[in-house]
Parts: structure tokens; C-alpha cells; sequence
């Protein structure tokens, strides 16, 4: 891991009565304020459509909110346009559910995404629209993709690999962005369980090990308890828990899903991570 | 189709019958008391009937009004098979030539002697001239009578007969007439060739200057990329998006709805008669073609290849190169593939108006009567066509 000079702050995230309305008069987040640690996993959980989704893309502005205030880093990012929102996406990791990697590029290549924010400039600019980096990009994506294990995967096209693979793409691009926060949404709902377990355990590590914060969206109530010391839970659009893992209990939980959690919980994706045996970074 | 509340309640005799009556009647009337052609009478009987049969059933009015149609616009586009049968001679003569008479013959024979006795006299009065340059004009005349009788006798009359029959086989191809045989003589076949490599170079470069101008305007004209370079959901931003994608689709419009034969007419009466014409008249016909083509792709392109490049702090340029190109790359160049080959199908007949290629060769023979070079330049447009054809095929399977 590369090292990090990060102003110690408080809060990575500081969001204020946050509200998103899409055309249609459908309100996706409704009076949302919450707040994520310097050092801290956070995991959201809540049914579908709950605005988890939202809320995430609305921190990296690839929603735009409609009220309320934002502050990533300590940077006030409310309402903020052009390069400033890039600035923001640059320091700000995602994950996607769907991996959205280039699917005709390669594994290096993908990765090699995350080094775009570093070569701006007027001049600097012109080499990476035809996908040429300098030596010191390509060296920090391989390390990248050491970091999550798959070195050896670098010159195979995207769309070849596995859906965990993908996602360790994914997860190598945010490391070579060099990300000071890390934002996963449902990382794990389109991967098998053992996939799903690496995936979870890699963002694990990458947290203890660096210090980044992580906000991840999760489906299972399970995989959050496991792995968050923090659980927000949302439904329609309102944060209705915000605590310490430990602190939810059944009941909440119910209340969180409605009726029955068993129902929700085995949907279409198989909430099972048994083994809790940890993974390492590979060259962490 | 047509099950609705209404028609259920209507017997189903009335619903065939009504309408058909009104046909009856309609093509009676409009046969008997006008003087309408019989397809026209038709096509107004069928739409009277249509316009019956419209509350009753949808399926018969449809049906009535694409038979009205057809009967009109065959009127009006004067479809005549028996004509195509009664002028089959005319066809065969212009194709294949005509039967040669005795006439024809004797004609043709004379014709090639007295070429070769021109010849032999064009010579021997150059001989006659080198050799006395001051004798008068009576003196001439004699010596090159003279020279010639001498050089026709000197000559082997076999010689001289094979020459005669050369010439009488040539005129009396140019008497048949018709498009065969394909002319085949070296000096001609260059002559096509370079016309034809001129041909290719307008469409190269026609096909080049379009897909360089429309790959950026049409960024510019679908919203999935649009939204890269002006995003937001603010109402103004929605309105600007929709504005720009508007007023370029509307110069693609623009571009593509004239022919490149109209076009060329214009280049020419700018530019004057030549190549650069055509390539310009190529290139901007194509502009709209593809532009229109690649937008309609960019609209389809996966969305969250474009979130993944985005939201790690890509620049709108940087999202376009490396997650909009990826996905539509093997698109652009299967479909610039395919312009290319029937640009060149183009090109060779936009010298008809002058802005060169090949087709200004055709022009002038057609006009000469020389079919027999026209019958082979068009072989070998279409052996050039099925060449690039056949390596733009290859070309494509390569990419996919």
C-alpha cells in the first residue's frame, strides 16, 4: 500500500438532511443525515428500494441530491459542478454490483482506469485517450492488482473473468485511484458465496490495514453483522437505525424487512458465508 | 385486431358485406361515368370501400387501403410487363446487336479497303514531301500516286490482305453494335484502370473525412453521451441536452437527405469539374449516414461502463475514450466498412456530372455508342466492388 499523508478528521463523511427527488415527484432519500468515521466500515442494510443505492451514488455525485449538505474528507461538496465533482470521484473508490468494468479492455487496463485521475492536465491529458500511462501508472496496477491477488490475471480480457474476479478488478482500480474512501454498493449480491467471501474479506482488510473508510450497501443482514462495526439501516428513503453491529436486534430487523426476514434474507441471492476464516491481503 | 365492443355486435354478413357492396358500386360508378383508367377506378373503389369498412373492421380496412394503393401507384409508375414483352427485339439489338445485312457486309469491306489505300497514300505523301520539298503542288500529287502504287505492289498481298480484314472485322462490330464482346485492347483496359483507381480514391477518402467528422458530432447527438459532457438533472441542463442532440440530428438530416449525385452537381458548380467534387459530395452524404448510425449506437451503449470510468475522477474526454469507444469500436468500423463498399458503388457514377471517377469515361461512351467499353468497364466495376466487398467482410470477422 502506497503510503498516505491524510489530515486525521473526524468524519470521512458528513451528510445533513439529505433528500433526492427524481423527475416524477418520487422521492429516493428523504431528510438523511449520517455521519462515517475516518477509520470505520459501515455497512447500510434495508429492503429493496430502501434509497441504499441512492444515498451512495449521491455521495460521489453520480446522483445529484436535491437538498441538503454533504462534506467528504471535510470538503463541503454540496452542489458542487465540473472539476470539483471530479476531484471528489477521484478521491472517493466505488464499487459496483454489476463490477462495470470495460468489458473489451484488459484486466490491466481496467485497473489502469483508476491512475486516469492522476493525468489531467492540458498536455498530460492526450497520451491516456489513446491508453498510454508512464511506467510509474503501470507499476502502481500491478501492484494494485497484486494487492488483491490476481497479478497473474492482468493480460486477460474483462469480460473473461468470473464475477469475483471482476469485482477484485474493481477493487484493484479503487487502490490504484489511490481512494481515501471507499463506497460499495451491494458488492456481493451477483457473486457466489465463496466469491463473495473474498470480496468482502479484501474490503475488509484494505480498511484494517490502510485505515480508508468503507460504506458498503448489503443485502444480508448476516454478511453486515460480520463484517461492520457500524449498521445503518434504511427503509423508504429514512435512515430508521444507526448504531453499533451489536446493537440490532431481531426485532429491528424485522421492522427493517417488514414481515418476515426469512423471506428477504433468501431471496435471489444466497446469503451463506460460513467459514469466517480471514483472507489476507496478498502482498498487503 | 378490430374485436372491439362495436364490431361484435355487428352480424358478421354486414361487416364483409357492406364494404362490398360499396366496392361494387363505387367501381361501377367510377368506371362507368368517368374516364378513369381501370387501376385508377380500382384504387378509388377500394378506398370508398375502405373508408365503409373502417367502423366495422380494422383488418378489412387495412386490407382495402393497401389495395388502393398498390392500384394507384401502379398507375402512376406506369407498371407494363407486356411492354417489357413487345419491345424484346429492341432489347436483344441493344444488348447483343443487330443481324448484319448483305449490305451491311459489302459496306463494311469497302470501308476497310479504302482505309487501307488511305493509309498507303498518307504515307507515301510524307515519303513524296521529304523528298522534294519545293515541288509544286501537280508534282506532289503525281510522286505520291507514284510511291504509292509502288509501295501497295512491293507489299505481300497477303500482307495487305490481312490488314483489310482487320479493319473490315472492326467496322463491322461497330455496325452490330450491342455490349458484346467486352472491349479488351491493353491501351484501353489502363485507360479504365487509372479511371477506376480514381474511383477508389474518392471513396476512400469521402468515407475517411465522414467517419472522422461524425464519431464527434455524433457524441453530440445522442443523451447517454451527451450526459457526459453536460450532466444533471437541473431542468436547463436537461433542455441544453436535448437542444444539442436536436440540432444535430437535424444536420445529419440534412447531410444524408441529399443524393451524392446532387450534391456533386453543387460541389461541381463551386469547385469545377474534377475528383475533389466527388469526394466532397461523398463525404458529406456519408457524414450524415454515419452520424445518424453511430448516435443510434452510442444510445444503446451499457451505462455502467460509463459510471465505472466516471467514478473514478475520469474527464469527460477520458469517459468517452475509455468507456464509450471500447463498447462501440468493432460498430464504427463494420458500419465505416460497409459506407466504404457502397461508396465506391457511388463514386462510379458520379462523373456522370463531372466530379470524376470512372463514370465520366462511361458518360462519354455511352454518348459515343461504343457499348463494347462500357460493357467492360462495368465488369470491372463490379469485379473491384466484389474485391473490397470479399476484404471488408474479412476485415469485419477479424474485429468481432
Amino acid at each position: 500500500m502506497q503510503a498516505r499523508t491524510q489530515p486525521s478528521l473526524a468524519h470521512a463523511i458528513e451528510v445533513e438532511n439529505l433528500g433526492v427527488e427524481f423527475s416524477g415527484g418520487v422521492h429516493a432519500l428523504r431528510d438523511v443525515s449520517l455521519r462515517v468515521g475516518a477509520n470505520e466500515m459501515v455497512a447500510i442494510i434495508g429492503p429493496s428500494g430502501a434509497g441504499k443505492s441512492t444515498l451512495l451514488r449521491s455521495i460521489n455525485r453520480l446522483v445529484d441530491p436535491t437538498s441538503g449538505t454533504m462534506r467528504v474528507n471535510g470538503v463541503e461538496t454540496t452542489g458542487v459542478q465540473g472539476r470539483r465533482v471530479r476531484d471528489l470521484r477521484a478521491q472517493t473508490g466505488m464499487i459496483f454490483q454489476q463490477f462495470n468494468l470495460v468489458s473489451r479492455l484488459t484486466v490491466l487496463q481496467n485497473v489502469l482506469v483508476g491512475r486516469l485521475r492522476f493525468r489531467q492536465g492540458l498536455l498530460a491529458m492526450w497520451p491516456t485517450l489513446v491508453r498510454w500511462f508512464n511506467a510509474e501508472d503501470h507499476a502502481a496496477a500491478r501492484r494494485s492488482l497484486e494487492q488483491v491477488g490476481i497479478a497473474e490475471l492482468a493480460s486477460r480480457r474483462a469480460s473473461d473473468l468470473s464475477g469475483g474476479q471482476q469485482q477484485r478488478v474493481a477493487i484493484a482500480k479503487v487502490l490504484a485511484q489511490g481512494a481515501r474512501l471507499i463506497l460499495a454498493d451491494e458488492p456481493i449480491a451477483s457473486l457466489d458465496p465463496r466469491s463473495a467471501r473474498v470480496v468482502m474479506d479484501t474490503l475488509a482488510t484494505i480498511n484494517r490495514e490502510t485505515g480508508v473508510p468503507v460504506l458498503v450497501n448489503l443485502h444480508h443482514v448476516e454478511v453486515a453483522r460480520r463484517y461492520a462495526s457500524r449498521i445503518i439501516g434504511m427503509r423508504q428513503g429514512r435512515v430508521v437505525f444507526d448504531g453499533p453491529a451489536g446493537a440490532l436486534t431481531t426485532d429491528m430487523t424485522r421492522d427493517l424487512y417488514g414481515e418476515d426476514v426469512e423471506h428477504t434474507e433468501k431471496g435471489a441471492n444466497e446469503p451463506v458465508l460460513a467459514s469466517s476464516e480471514p483472507v489476507g491481503l496478498a502482498h498487503g | 385486431m378490430g374485436d372491439g365492443v362495436t364490431t361484435s355486435r355487428v352480424p358478421g354478413w354486414i361487416k364483409l358485406g357492406l364494404p362490398l357492396v360499396v366496392l361494387v358500386v363505387a367501381l361501377g360508378a367510377a368506371s362507368g361515368l368517368t374516364g378513369w383508367s381501370p387501376a385508377i377506378a380500382l384504387a378509388v373503389a377500394c378506398a370508398a370501400a375502405a373508408i365503409a369498412a373502417l367502423p366495422l373492421d380494422t383488418r378489412l380496412f387495412t386490407g382495402l387501403l393497401i389495395v388502393a394503393v398498390l392500384a394507384w401507384s401502379g398507375e402512376r409508375s406506369d407498371l407494363d410487363p407486356i411492354k417489357l414483352v413487345q419491345q424484346r427485339d429492341r432489347a436483344s439489338e441493344y444488348l447483343l446487336g443487330r443481324s448484319l445485312t448483305e449490305e451491311d457486309r459489302a459496306d463494311a469491306r469497302r470501308q476497310a479497303e479504302r482505309l487501307i489505300d488511305l493509309r498507303f497514300e498518307a504515307d507515301a505523301s510524307a515519303a513524296a514531301r521529304r523528298a522534294a520539298p519545293n515541288a509544286t503542288p501537280q508534282e506532289l500529287r503525281d510522286a505520291t500516286t507514284r510511291l504509292a502504287a509502288e509501295a501497295r505492289a512491293a507489299a505481300p498481298s497477303s500482307e495487305i490482305e490481312e490488314r483489310i480484314a482487320t479493319e473490315e472485322r472492326r467496322m463491322l462490330l461497330d455496325k452490330r453494335g450491342g455490349y458484346f464482346p467486352p472491349e479488351m485492347r491493353w491501351s484501353r483496359l489502363r485507360q479504365y484502370g487509372d479511371a477506376l483507381l480514381e474511383t477508389v480514391a474518392i471513396a476512400i477518402w469521402g468515407t475517411l473525412i465522414a467517419v472522422v467528422l461524425a464519431i464527434p458530432f455524433s457524441l453530440m447527438a445522442s443523451q447517454r453521451t451527451l450526459l457526459i459532457f453536460v450532466s444533471g438533472n437541473q431542468r436547463w441542463r436537461r433542455g441544453l441536452r436535448w437542444l444539442i442532440a436536436g440540432v444535430v440530428r437535424r444536420v445529419f438530416d440534412a447531410s444524408r437527405g441529399f443524393n451524392e449525385f446532387v450534391l456533386a452537381l453543387i460541389f461541381v458548380a463551386i469547385l469545377g469539374l474534377g475528383p475533389f467534387a466527388g469526394t466532397l459530395a461523398i463525404a458529406v452524404h456519408t457524414f450524415g449516414v454515419l452520424g445518424k448510425v453511430f448516435a443510434d449506437a452510442f444510445e444503446t451503449i451499457r451505462k455502467g461502463e460509463v459510471e465505472g470510468v466516471q467514478a473514478s475522477g475520469a474527464t469527460a474526454l477520458q469517459t468517452v475514450s475509455w468507456a464509450v469507444i471500447p463498447q462501440s469500436l468493432p460498430f464504427i468500423v463494420s458500419q465505416s466498412l460497409l459506407r466504404f463498399e457502397s461508396n465506391v458503388r457511388s463514386a462510379s457514377v458520379l462523373g456522370l456530372v463531372g466530379a470524376g471517377g470512372i463514370g465520366f469515361l462511361i458518360d462519354a461512351k455511352i454518348k459515343a455508342y461504343q457499348y463494347r467499353e462500357v460493357a467492360t468497364m462495368m465488369i470491372l466495376i463490379i469485379l473491384v466492388v466484389a474485391l473490397i466487398d470479399f476484404a471488408c467482410t474479412r476485415a469485419m470477422k477479424k474485429l468481432a
